[in-house]
């Protein structure tokens, strides 16, 4: 979940022709979406099963330096991009080439980079749009585009055969993934397991989980609807109990409230826990962190005095970037500080992360006074290796796993789960979370019903 | 070190942020001779009055760092960081008034020279007696420390294996003496960790928080069994202030709940502190 204050996904083929890129004849880039637009520096999120090489001189821009990158690792990490400065004001585009090496020898990608810079392109970042039809020649190489809950561009170059095999050791443990619609809700356990789980779960009980909740996009960036995300949250009521929603932002230490509709009032009204999203984490420079740190005291007493006016549980602080040790001693510092304050007068802060957000690492942010951690790793094809390792970094009572539907094949997303729940990945968890409404089918990534998966894997607490 | 339940702390383990104790005894008459003489309710202010003032005055002893750091270097201290932020909620200002020793602490507080005790305060019989203590901000327990080569005391029987020292007169001599465990009763004030790097004694009976600092400070202590039963450290407030006090136990209880309490013992206390104060409870 998140706030895509950098990048955002467009129509590459748009692209293609805007840029003037050579569009044929030798070894021209073959622009593929998705595009990433940046209004500054910014970062992508690459994941690869096969060697890739990204060379200092892969852009086709002078303004534009991505991070240069030789080595194959499916870790997902983040690569920099890099722009020049004293750009006129207005759209800017280019594209810089990923070398794959497959079996069918090297291929390029190729990714579309717009940059805004102060302009009326600005008002066009608002929009989220998914880029679909990456490309390689290796048909056991998948590219897959995808976005972060922040609007952050992660690609993924999976090894098709090592993901087959790999749910079918999933499957082979399971017995078989079921569709949640199939079977009817199992408590959750409420005894944690004293260390990493090697079994089922413990026998479930009756009591349930105490955040379970979807999150709202809204208008801003998402380009919903209020109206549309309360209908798709009152069909899976009975799933949940408390809602975050893009609510404010404290990029660069300033507080600001997004320009998008309140579905708040609706969420009380229905018994929902408020927890709205506090963005700002999103691939902030050390001075945007310094800032943030610098108006820690306003903006903790802004949260006091919002949380008290709108009866809000807490506050969902979204987190996306990375960050040298000093930032992220400064950021960890803040999520304490604000937390404490939180705490002060009993209200609660989840900061939601991934493994590649180097800015708040699951282990850092256990030590921090932030009540739940909300991990974003189950988003990336590396859930396997990557839920095991949050679960034994922050106490299962503190940790809400967090799904998206977005880029998520509906078998990964089935396997998923059920290896989950047979593995133990869900005894004493605090609960789940899934970005975005709609949870209920149509949306664009698959045809689940992600209602009908809380119900069945974590039947909220009353 | 404790007598009578009294505990007395110097400065001479600021600079290291180890608690030191000292003539508890001393301190323990002060008190029996202090609550002869007054007859006549303490003068104070309760919650209202304290809004009104504006500020919250708390009593603190110097010499524990750790818990209320009256310099103005180094990081506050756990009782000042709660106490701090108690004293933003309810828009005071945090006041700190330092009490020359550990015996005069009640006396002032009765006496209305403060609203609250801190700085890291146990309850005991003799001052629940004269005032009121804030919901538990740490438990706390007798814990034998060793020093390594010497191995770690993990039962009574190796506990009678070595050369236990502890003060004379002190709260855990007498639980030595409760234990029946014989012990060189000549170890000087705040001397323990002293005598252990001596080598004239091979353990020693301290405060659980006592001995978590104490391994900060130096990596060869070692942690064993508990003696006796647990304890707690909490505010001590002025029975005529039951707003206060009302108001310190809901805040101390939802810090107890959160994070932040985790965070806060693990920064002033270490990494196994938690665990270890876990353990003190069992």
């Amino acid at each position: 979940m998140g706030t895509p204050t950098r990048h955002v996904v467009t129509a590459a083929l748009l692209l293609l022709l805007a840029a003037g890129l050579p569009a044929g004849g030798g070894p021209g880039p073959r622009l593929e979406p998705p595009a990433i637009r940046l209004e500054g520096d910014g970062f992508f999120v690459l994941g690869s099963d096969f060697p890739v090489r990204i060379e200092s001189d892969a852009a086709t821009a002078a303004w534009l330096r991505v991070e240069p990158t030789d080595e194959a690792r499916m870790d997902p990490r983040v690569v920099r991009i890099r722009v020049g400065s004293g750009l006129a004001p207005g759209l800017h585009e280019a594209a810089f080439r990923i070398d794959v090496v497959t079996a069918r020898g090297r291929e390029e990608l190729w990714l579309a980079v717009e940059l805004c810079v102060s302009g009326p392109c600005s008002a066009a970042a608002a929009g989220r749009r998914d880029g679909n039809g990456l490309q390689l020649d290796d048909p056991r190489a998948d590219a897959r585009a995808g976005l972060t809950p922040s609007g952050n561009l992660l690609l993924e170059i999976v090894d098709r055969e090592r993901e087959r095999r790999e749910l079918g050791e999933v499957r082979v443990l399971i017995a078989g993934p079921r569709d949640p619609r199939d079977e009817p809700p199992v408590p959750p356990p409420v005894v944690p397991p004293a260390g990493p789980p090697t079994g089922p779960s413990p026998p479930p009980s009756a009591t349930g989980f105490p955040l379970v909740l979807p999150w709202m996009c809204l208008e801003y960036p998402c380009g919903s609807s209020t109206s549309a995300d309360i209908a798709d949250a009152t069909k899976g009521l009975d799933a949940i109990n408390a809602l975050s929603y893009e609510r404010y932002t404290i990029r660069d230490g300033v507080w600001r409230q997004h320009p998008v509709g309140d579905p708040g009032p609706w969420a009380r009204g229905v018994g929902l826990a408020l927890w709205p999203m506090l963005t700002g984490g999103n691939e902030p420079s050390p001075t945007a962190v310094q800032n943030m740190w610098r108006s820690r005291e306003t903006i903790g007493d802004l949260l006091l005095a919002e949380a008290r006016v709108h009866g809000y549980v807490g506050y969902c602080l979204d987190v996306e970037g990375h960050a040298d040790a000093t930032t992220r001693g400064t950021f960890l510092g803040l999520v304490s500080y604000l937390a404490d304050r939180l705490h002060a007068e009993e209200r609660r802060l989840m900061v939601a992360t991934a493994t590649w957000s180097t800015i708040a690492p699951f282990a850092e942010l256990a030590r921090t006074s932030a009540d739940y951690v909300a991990s974003m790793d189950p988003y990336t094809s590396l859930w396997r290796s990557y839920i095991p390792a949050n679960y034994a970094s922050v106490e299962p009572a503190r940790l809400i796993w967090g799904f998206t539907w977005d880029k998520m094949p509906r078998d990964t997303q089935l396997a998923m789960w059920e290896w989950m729940q047979a593995s133990g990945y869900n005894a004493g968890v605090a609960g789940a979370a899934v970005w975005r409404t709609p949870l209920s089918p149509p949306h664009p990534g698959n045809d689940l019903d992600y209602y009908d998966a809380l119900r069945r894997y974590y039947p909220a607490r009353r | 070190m404790r007598l009578g339940g009294i505990q007395a702390l110097s400065g001479a383990g600021a600079g290291s942020g180890v608690r030191e104790r000292h003539c508890a005894w001393l301190a323990g008459l002060a008190l029996i001779a202090w609550t002869g003489l007054v007859a006549t309710p303490a003068l104070g202010a309760d919650l209202p009055e304290i809004r009104k003032a504006g500020t919250l005055r708390v009593l603190v002893v110097d010499g524990s760092p750790a818990f209320f750091n009256l310099g103005s270097d180094g990081e506050p201290g756990l009782d000042k960081e709660i106490l701090e932020a108690f004293a933003r909620l309810h828009k005071l200002t945090l006041r700190a008034v330092e009490v020359p020793t550990w015996g005069a602490l009640v006396p002032w507080l009765l006496e209305g020279r403060g609203d609250l005790l801190g700085g890291g305060v146990t309850v005991t019989p003799a001052r629940a007696q004269l005032v009121d203590f804030s919901h538990e901000l740490l438990p706390t327990r007798n814990v034998i420390v060793t020093r390594k080569p010497k191995g770690v005391v993990e039962t009574m029987q190796q506990l009678r294996g070595v050369r236990v020292g502890a003060m004379r007169g002190s709260s855990m001599a007498e639980a030595l003496v409760a234990a029946e465990i014989p012990f060189d009763d000549g170890i000087a004030s705040g001397g323990g960790v002293a005598a252990l790097r001596k080598g004239t004694v091979e353990a020693i009976l301290s405060g659980i928080e006592d001995a978590l600092l104490y391994r900060q400070s130096d990596p060869a202590i070692q942690v064993g069994m508990f003696l006796g039963p647990s304890g707690s450290l909490a505010f001590g407030v002025r029975k005529d202030a039951p707003e206060l006090k009302r108001e310190l136990d809901s805040y101390v209880a939802n810090l107890r709940r959160t994070p932040t309490w985790n965070r806060l013992i693990v920064k002033y206390f270490g990494e196994a502190a938690p665990e270890l104060l876990k353990r003190a409870r069992e």
